[in-house]
């Protein structure tokens, strides 16, 4: 119910927006950057453009979704890490502000080089995941209640044992709010690696269609590009949903 | 004006519990020293808070002890050491001549809080089996089902803790702490959190179940009636530093029952440990 209502809060924002963007378009109040959405809407809907949009979304997806999914397990392991070794546990806070505060565009031709062209934007995608997942994980292990830590002390459980059996459903609420940010930081964290200079991608879309002033393609993409996290979010959102009430959460 | 009353094992020797009076003896697994117990807690910036003072108290294995105090005295400080869950900063403490931290290793210890903790995410027949997973010990599915029906949920077995309600809850939690065959049993104030009538019913409830099952049990309780009800032998602590300020015996015959609080020996130990207490509390205020 609290998703259905979520998602009808989401296309009043979102209609109203559109209209607000036709209206600003027509009257042409930024100029030649901000073409009205219908004529946006008609450039994607010719077939060349469509098969091109539709191509390039595909490879961000895949690029976001690997990203996505190596980010988060990366993410989820190391947090876990440091409740099975305790000295470990003191470093990630440090590790994962250090993590976040490095520019990701600063990054990005760093991993052209060691990583290469077409792996590049996984690569963004992951790094912008892992912190996300890695700061929720963390914060859901110190929300654990005491009186859980006192019963899985008192009957003399090991770290192992007491990670999963009780400290990682107690973080998956918050696990599953950093992936639900993640998703979203996937997808642009994908688009920034395409950025620099992978084959195929929105973000390479973007790149040609700025330095050719082609500004109906780079609107197709950026409203693609956020589609496409919005989509992943709220499926997200979903399974959160559904989970934590089939868990008791 | 410490009152170190006897031991309290001829209390329990009567006709009809041959199994208590058997635990009580001086063989039994589960008998605490404490020696001399301190517990001083750093604030920071080198101020310190002193919790707990130079407790000496024995439990004989098999009794039941409840701790009484103000709020903040330290007796719940005090269980958690006995738990092993906090470390003395002075004194030992010594279950069956080992070390708390050894009862845990043994999974010799069972302890329900005022905060039941059951895991949300599992059912009430599997928060009573969480022990024996998280001991790492195969699941004895018919101690399980005999601790359920101990607790008279038997029926609630599939049900999810937010289907209960919070004594249902609480007998889960009690059930929880038993199904190991712990040696010692600690009470934290666990029908702190109940309506008084639930409370009433919950305490006659875990009297019939100890009378069952007899465990050396430490109950924390802001209760004298509940103190009285329970216990062999009642502890009365001082306002910070706890100090052992009173121990006082309760003879009153098991098994009890609600009847036993409308006794005269029953009213007469009541008023004299909340008068003990309101004393105590009184002298707390005025330093």
């Amino acid at each position: 119910m609290t998703v259905a209502a979520d998602l009808l809060k989401w296309l009043v924002g979102i209609s109203t927006l559109m209209v607000f963007w036709e209206i600003a378009g027509r009257q042409a109040w930024l100029g030649d950057g901000l073409p009205p959405l219908s004529g946006v809407f008609d450039y994607a809907n010719e077939p060349r453009s469509t098969e091109l949009l539709l191509r390039s979304a595909g490879i961000t997806a895949t690029n976001a979704s690997y990203g996505f999914v190596i980010g988060s397990l990366i993410g989820t392991l190391i947090a876990c890490s440091g409740q099975i070794w305790r000295p470990l546990k003191q470093g990630l806070d440090t590790l994962s502000t250090f993590v976040n505060a490095i520019p990701l565009i600063a990054l990005g031709p760093l991993m052209i080089v060691t990583v290469g062209e077409q792996f590049t934007p996984m690569a963004t995608a992951a790094l912008a995941v892992f912190f996300a997942v890695l700061v929720a994980t963390l914060g859901g292990f110190e929300r654990v209640p005491n009186v859980h830590r006192d019963v899985t002390r008192a009957y003399g459980t090991t770290h192992w044992r007491a990670l999963l059996l009780v400290q990682f459903p107690n973080a998956l609420p918050s696990l599953i709010d950093g992936l639900k940010l993640g998703v979203s930081t996937a997808v642009l964290g994908a688009i920034l690696g395409e950025w620099f200079g992978a084959p195929a991608g929105l973000g390479v879309l973007i790149v040609s269609s700025m330095q050719n002033f082609q500004i109906n393609l780079l609107w197709s993409a950026a409203i693609i590009g956020t589609v496409m996290s919005g989509a992943a979010y709220f499926l997200l959102a979903l399974l959160q949903a559904r989970l934590l009430r089939r868990l008791g959460l | 004006m410490i009152s170190n009353t006897s031991h309290a094992q001829t209390l329990r020797a009567s006709a009809g519990e041959p199994e208590k009076a058997e635990s009580a003896s001086s063989t039994s697994p589960s008998e605490i020293a404490l020696t001399n117990v301190s517990k001083t807690f750093a604030l920071g910036k080198g101020q310190t808070l002193d919790a707990v003072s130079n407790v000496d108290l024995n439990i004989a294995g098999g009794e039941f002890i409840a701790l009484i105090g103000a709020s903040g005295c330290g007796k719940s400080t005090l269980l958690r050491m006995i738990a092993g869950l906090e470390d003395p900063s002075q004194g030992s403490i010594t279950i069956a001549g080992q070390s708390p931290e050894d009862c845990i290793k043994r999974h010799k210890l069972g302890i329900a809080m005022q905060e039941h903790g059951l895991m949300p995410w599992l059912s009430a027949w599997n928060n009573v089996a969480m022990p024996f997973r998280l001991a790492g010990l195969p699941i004895d599915k018919k101690r399980v089902d005999e601790l359920l029906a101990l607790v008279e949920l038997a029926d609630f077995a599939q049900a999810m803790p937010k289907q209960l309600s919070g004594g249902m809850k609480q007998r889960v939690s009690i059930a929880r702490a038993l199904v190991l065959k712990p040696d010692v049993l600690i009470l934290d104030e666990p029908f702190g959190a109940l309506d008084a009538v639930t409370r009433r019913l919950m305490n006659n409830e875990l009297q019939r179940i100890w009378s069952q099952q007899p465990t050396t049990t430490i109950l924390v309780t802001h209760s004298v009636e509940e103190a009285v009800f329970l216990a062999d032998r009642i502890c009365l602590m001082s306002p910070r530093p706890g100090r052992l300020e009173l121990i006082e015996e309760v003879e009153l015959n098991r098994p009890r029952g609600l009847d036993t609080m409308h006794e005269p020996e029953f009213r007469q130990i009541l008023a004299k440990l909340t008068t003990a207490l309101d004393d105590v509390c009184t002298q707390g205020s005025r330093q």
